[in-house]
C-alpha cells in the first residue's frame, strides 16, 4: 500500500526540495539585514552584507533610540494612524455591510453595486490629489493616512458574505421581542461576527502600518511622517539621516562615520519587530478571511 | 388633467421610496456614513476625471472645474510625445511577466505542499513563505539593497568569491525585469499559495481515493485531477489580475528604486510616469488624462476578460 512508484518519490523530492528552498528564501534577506543592523558599520562597508555578525556593534540601534527623534515620532505617528484607522475601518466597513446582507432592504442590492463599482473603476491618482489638497484640504493632516483608506469594497463584500451566513431567526426573533435594528447591529451582530472583525482589522492594520504612499503625496511636515517613509527618506536620502540626527549624538560619535546602512537596517528591523511578534495571529486570520473570499468568490 | 395623473404617478414612486427608507430607516442610517465616504472618495474623484479635458487651471472655480475646455488636447499631448509607447509596454510587459511567473509558481506551491507529508515542515515553510506578504515595499528595498548593490551586497559577493566580475545591478536597466519578477514572487506567492491551498482542500478527498484505488500514481491524480479542479480558481484570479495589468505597481517601482533615471527604460511604468508628471513637471491635465486612458482600458479589459469567461466556461467568470 505504501509503496511508491519511483517516478512519485522523485516527484516527492522535488516538492520538498522546492518547498523547502524557496522558504528559506523567505526568510533569508530578512535575517541578513538583522545580521548587519548588529554590524559595525566600516566591517559592513569592507565585508559586505552576510548571514553572521560580523563585529557586533549596537551604534546603529543607539543612534535610533537616542541620537534622534525622528523614529520616536515616527513610531508614534505610525500607531495612532494604525489605531484610529483600524477602529473606524472595522465600525465603517460593518456598519455599510450589514444592512447589505438584511435580505428585507430593498434597496441593498443597489447600494452593494454602488460600492463593487469602485473596485473595478476609480478616479486615479491626479483627481484623488485634486480632491484631496484643494477640496479638502488635508494635506500636512494626519487623518488624510486614516479616513481616505478606511473603506474598501474588498473589505465590505468579505463581511458582507459573513453576516449573510448569520441564522436570519436571530434578528428577527430580537425584532419580535421590540429590539431596534441599531441594538440588534451592536448587541446580536456584532458579537457574532468577532472572527470576520478581528480579520478585516488586522487586513487593515498591516495596510496603515505599512503606509507611506499618503505621506509622500501630502505629507511634508516631518513630525507626520510614519515609520516606512522614514524608512524611504532614509534610503533615497542620505543627507536626512545627518539632518535628523541630533547634535548631541553627533559629538557623541566622536570622530567616527555616521552608520548611514546601520541605521537604515536597524530602522528597517524596528519597524517590522511588531508584525513579528503580531505573526501567529496575523497569519491565521489572514488565512480565514483569505479562505472565506475564496470559497464564496 | 395629464400633469395631475403624471404628479401622482410620481408622487406613487416617491411615496413607497419613502416608505421603504422610513420603514427600515436604521438600516439606512447604518448605511449612511459609508455612502457618504464612497461619494466623497470615490464618486468625487471620478466627476474629476473631467480635468483630463480642460487646461487646468486651479483660481478657476470649485475644483478647478470652471478651466477652458480643450477637448482632447491633453491626450494629443501624451500620445504624441512618444513616452506612453515605452511606458506602457513596460507597463504590460512586467504586469504580464508578474502575472505568469506568480500563477505558475503558486500553484506549483499549493500543490506541492497538498502532497508533503510532514505536518512540521508544512507548517513551517508555509509561515516562512507568508510573512513577506506583511512587510512593504520600502523594507523590501532595504532587503534589496543587501541582495543587490554593487559594494556590499550578497550576490556580488558571491560573485567576487568565485572570481567573477560584479554587476551594477543599481545601474543596470536591463537586470531588473528580472529582479522585479524575483521580489514579486518573493513578496507575493505565500499569499496566493493560500487560496490555491485552500481550494486543493475543499475538493471532494473520495475522488483521489478512488483514483488511488484504479492505480493512479499521484503525479497522475496532480495531473489529472487536482490541476483540472484548479480551473475555476485560477481563471478567477487571472480575470481579477488582468483587469489591473494596466496599472503599474507604482509602491513596488518607486520603493525600490526611487527615481533613478539610469533604470527608467525598462522600469518606467505608466504610474511612475504619472506620477512624475503631476509632481515634478505639475502637468495636471496631461496626467488625469494619462490617468483616464488607464481607467478606461482597464475597464475594458475586465469587462471583456469576463465576457470571454463567461463563454468559455460560466462558473468561472466574475460577473
Amino acid at each position: 500500500m505504501n509503496h511508491k512508484s519511483l517516478g512519485d518519490r522523485t516527484m516527492l523530492f522535488v516538492f520538498y526540495a522546492a518547498i523547502g528552498l524557496f522558504s528559506l528564501m523567505c526568510v533569508i534577506p530578512m535575517w541578513i539585514a538583522l545580521m548587519a543592523s548588529f554590524t559595525n558599520e566600516l566591517e559592513l562597508i569592507r565585508n559586505g552584507y552576510s548571514l553572521w555578525i560580523g563585529n557586533f556593534d549596537l551604534t546603529a540601534y543607539r543612534l535610533i533610540f537616542t541620537g534622534t527623534g525622528s523614529v520616536y515620532r515616527a513610531y508614534g505617528v505610525t500607531i495612532i494612524t494604525t489605531i484610529l484607522g483600524v477602529i473606524l475601518t472595522v465600525f465603517l466597513t460593518s456598519s455599510f455591510a450589514y444592512p447589505l446582507s438584511v435580505k428585507s432592504l430593498k434597496y441593498r442590492n443597489k447600494l452593494a453595486f454602488f460600492c463593487y463599482v469602485t473596485m473595478v473603476f476609480n478616479g486615479g491618482l491626479v483627481p484623488t490629489y485634486i480632491l484631496t489638497t484643494r477640496f479638502l484640504h488635508l494635506q500636512n493632516s494626519i487623518w488624510v493616512l486614516i479616513i481616505p483608506a478606511a473603506l474598501n469594497g474588498f473589505n465590505v463584500f468579505l463581511m458582507k458574505n459573513y453576516f449573510s451566513t448569520l441564522p436570519e431567526a436571530l434578528a428577527e426573533s430580537a425584532k419580535i421581542d421590540g429590539a431596534s435594528e441599531i441594538y440588534i447591529y451592536f448587541k446580536i451582530i456584532l458579537p457574532l461576527s468577532m472572527p470576520i472583525l478581528a480579520t478585516i482589522g488586522l487586513f487593515a492594520a498591516i495596510g496603515y502600518w505599512n503606509e507611506w504612499f499618503r505621506v509622500l503625496l501630502f505629507i511634508n511636515d516631518q513630525q507626520l511622517f510614519t515609520l516606512q517613509f522614514l524608512i524611504m527618506r532614509l534610503q533615497q536620502q542620505a543627507e536626512f539621516l545627518n539632518s535628523s540626527l541630533s547634535a548631541a549624538a553627533r559629538a557623541a560619535l566622536g570622530g567616527e562615520m555616521v552608520p548611514t546602512i546601520g541605521i537604515r537596517v536597524a530602522t528597517a528591523m524596528v519597524s517590522i519587530g511588531p508584525i513579528i511578534l503580531l505573526y501567529p495571529f496575523l497569519q491565521k486570520y489572514f488565512i480565514k478571511g483569505l479562505t472565506i473570499g475564496a470559497v464564496k468568490g | 388633467m395629464q400633469t395631475s395623473v403624471q404628479s401622482s404617478v410620481q408622487s406613487k414612486s416617491k411615496e413607497t421610496f419613502l416608505r421603504e427608507i422610513m420603514k427600515n430607516r436604521y438600516l439606512y442610517l447604518l448605511t449612511l456614513p459609508g455612502v457618504l465616504f464612497l461619494i466623497v472618495f470615490n464618486y468625487l474623484p471620478m466627476v474629476g476625471l473631467y480635468l483630463s479635458f480642460v487646461d487646468y487651471n486651479p483660481m478657476a472655480g470649485l475644483y478647478g472645474m470652471g478651466s477652458e475646455f480643450v477637448g482632447l488636447d491633453n491626450f494629443e499631448f501624451f500620445f504624441s510625445s512618444g513616452d506612453w509607447v515605452g511606458i506602457t509596454f513596460n507597463t504590460l510587459y512586467l504586469n504580464s511577466l508578474f502575472i505568469l511567473t506568480g500563477l505558475a509558481v503558486q500553484i506549483f506551491m499549493a500543490v506541492g505542499l497538498n502532497e508533503v507529508a510532514g505536518n512540521k515542515f508544512k507548517k513551517l515553510t508555509q509561515s516562512f513563505m507568508f510573512l513577506p506578504n506583511f512587510l512593504s515595499w520600502t523594507v523590501v528595498s532595504i532587503f534589496s539593497i543587501a541582495i543587490f548593490s554593487t559594494d556590499t551586497g550578497v550576490i556580488n559577493g558571491i560573485l567576487n568569491a568565485l572570481g567573477m566580475e560584479s554587476i551594477n545591478f543599481y545601474q543596470d536597466a536591463s537586470t531588473w525585469p528580472f529582479i522585479l519578477v524575483l521580489l514579486k514572487l518573493w513578496k507575493g506567492v505565500g499569499f496566493g499559495t493560500v487560496i490555491y491551498l485552500a481550494t486543493i482542500s475543499s475538493m471532494d478527498q473520495e475522488m483521489f481515493e478512488a483514483a488511488k484505488i484504479d492505480g493512479a500514481s499521484r503525479f497522475q491524480s496532480i495531473i489529472y485531477l487536482t490541476l483540472p479542479m484548479l480551473k475555476t480558481t485560477t481563471i478567477m484570479l487571472l480575470i481579477l489580475s488582468v483587469g489591473g495589468i494596466f496599472y503599474g505597481d507604482f509602491g513596488m517601482i518607486f520603493a525600490l528604486i526611487g527615481d533613478n533615471p539610469l533604470l527608467r527604460p525598462t522600469t518606467d511604468v505608466i504610474d511612475t510616469y504619472v506620477y512624475r508628471a503631476l509632481r515634478m513637471n505639475n502637468d495636471i491635465g496631461m496626467s488625469s488624462a494619462v490617468g483616464l486612458f488607464q481607467a478606461f482600458v482597464g475597464f475594458v479589459l475586465v469587462v471583456s476578460v469576463n465576457a470571454i469567461t463567461r463563454k468559455m466556461s460560466k462558473d468561472s467568470a466574475l460577473f
